[in-house]
């Protein structure tokens, strides 16, 4: 997964937003992806709300005058493992081979 | 009661894990290959109305998304900015799109309010646990469209018998030439037609949360597309 995903989950339980990523192992996607050439012509900020890479709010990156140019670091960066947590209802998600498994618990012991 | 499938869910969801392989090529036979199509005329309307809106690389979720082909469909229409939902990891580890991707459910959308400006589904919605709570969450994430095709059931009760027909005795058949041993998973679809509610139903309960633009029915009521903007509150 890559960082700019934790701009719009939230935690499927309580709705909680933004959720706290814990990146344990991370590597480089390669520049030629059709993801990254999608973005070349993008002059805008990745994520709307909130950089996770950076940890800041975009309201106070825009503030501080930091240019959409570093925001592009966290596009080439491929989170493999992980965890994002939800300060409000103290869920844990983990994010294993890149994908994070977003399903409350409760399901997995009636549905799933 | 909730509509939908309830705690069948636990007895399909593991079909659907064990079909990765076999899934587009049986899709492809059950449907006499008319399942891209039905996928495309979704996905060109979807393409359309945000191509209307002028919106620069629109964020798009594939709820219950399998390996992608409705997104890949769409993306072939117009360049978005894609993310893939399913339950399933099998599918997603074999998504043919590169793109976001996140297990989760229709249900228990692990997405914040109104961040996607297009929410798609193909043949997933008829899997959902509880469809008013599925229709609610597509609502919530989504700014404006939404566009679904899935397995439906008709109102007239000969057109739903013979839906019946087809699932009961075609689909295995079917099954049994594409997917070898893996046949009885399939058969598990008819636990989907058994739970879900006619397509009556299933436009009453979009209505609540969407202004409806299209509403079709084909082969007897067994595949429904529908085309919608969500209602403004």
């Amino acid at each position: 997964m890559r960082y700019k995903l934790v701009d719009i989950l939230a935690c499927p339980q309580c709705k909680s937003f933004p959720l706290v990523l814990n990146s344990k192992k991370e590597e480089r996607f390669p520049g030629s992806s059709e993801f990254i050439k999608k973005r070349h012509n993008k002059n805008s900020f990745e994520c709307s709300i909130f950089c996770s890479l950076k940890n800041k709010s975009i309201k106070a990156m825009k503030s501080q005058h930091v240019g959409t140019e570093i925001c592009r670091d966290c596009i080439y960066i491929n989170i493999i493992s992980g965890s994002l947590s939800c300060t409000r209802c103290k869920a844990e998600y983990v994010v294993e081979d890149s994908i994070p498994r977003m399903i409350p618990k409760r399901f997995f012991k009636t549905h799933i | 009661m909730a509509e939908g499938l309830g705690r069948n869910a636990k007895h399909v969801y593991s079909a659907y894990r064990k079909m990765v392989k076999s899934y587009e090529k049986t899709n492809q036979l059950m449907t006499f290959f008319m399942v891209n199509a039905w996928r495309k005329f979704v996905t060109h309307k979807i393409a359309e109305n945000l191509a209307k809106d002028r919106i620069k690389l629109p964020r798009v979720l594939d709820a219950g998304a399998g390996p992608g082909f409705m997104a890949d469909l769409l993306n072939k229409e117009i360049s978005s900015d894609i993310v893939l939902m399913d339950y399933s990891i099998e599918m997603l580890e074999n998504s043919v799109i590169d793109c976001d991707k996140v297990q989760g459910l229709f249900e228990a959308m692990p997405f914040r309010d109104n961040v996607f400006d297009a929410t798609i589904a193909g043949f997933a919605f008829h899997a959902s646990i509880d469809m008013n709570k599925s229709a609610s969450e597509f609502a919530r994430v989504s700014k404006s469209y939404v566009g679904v095709v899935s397995i439906g059931k008709s109102s007239n009760k000969l057109y739903m018998q013979l839906g019946k027909l087809y699932i009961d005795h075609m689909i295995p058949l079917i099954a049994r030439l594409s997917a070898g041993k893996n046949y009885v998973e399939f058969k598990k679809i008819k636990s989907i037609y058994m739970h879900i509610p006619d397509n009556a139903r299933l436009y009453e309960i979009f209505k609540k949360y969407y202004n409806i633009d299209t509403f079709k029915e084909m082969v007897f009521g067994t595949i429904y597309q529908i085309i919608a903007k969500k209602k403004i509150k």
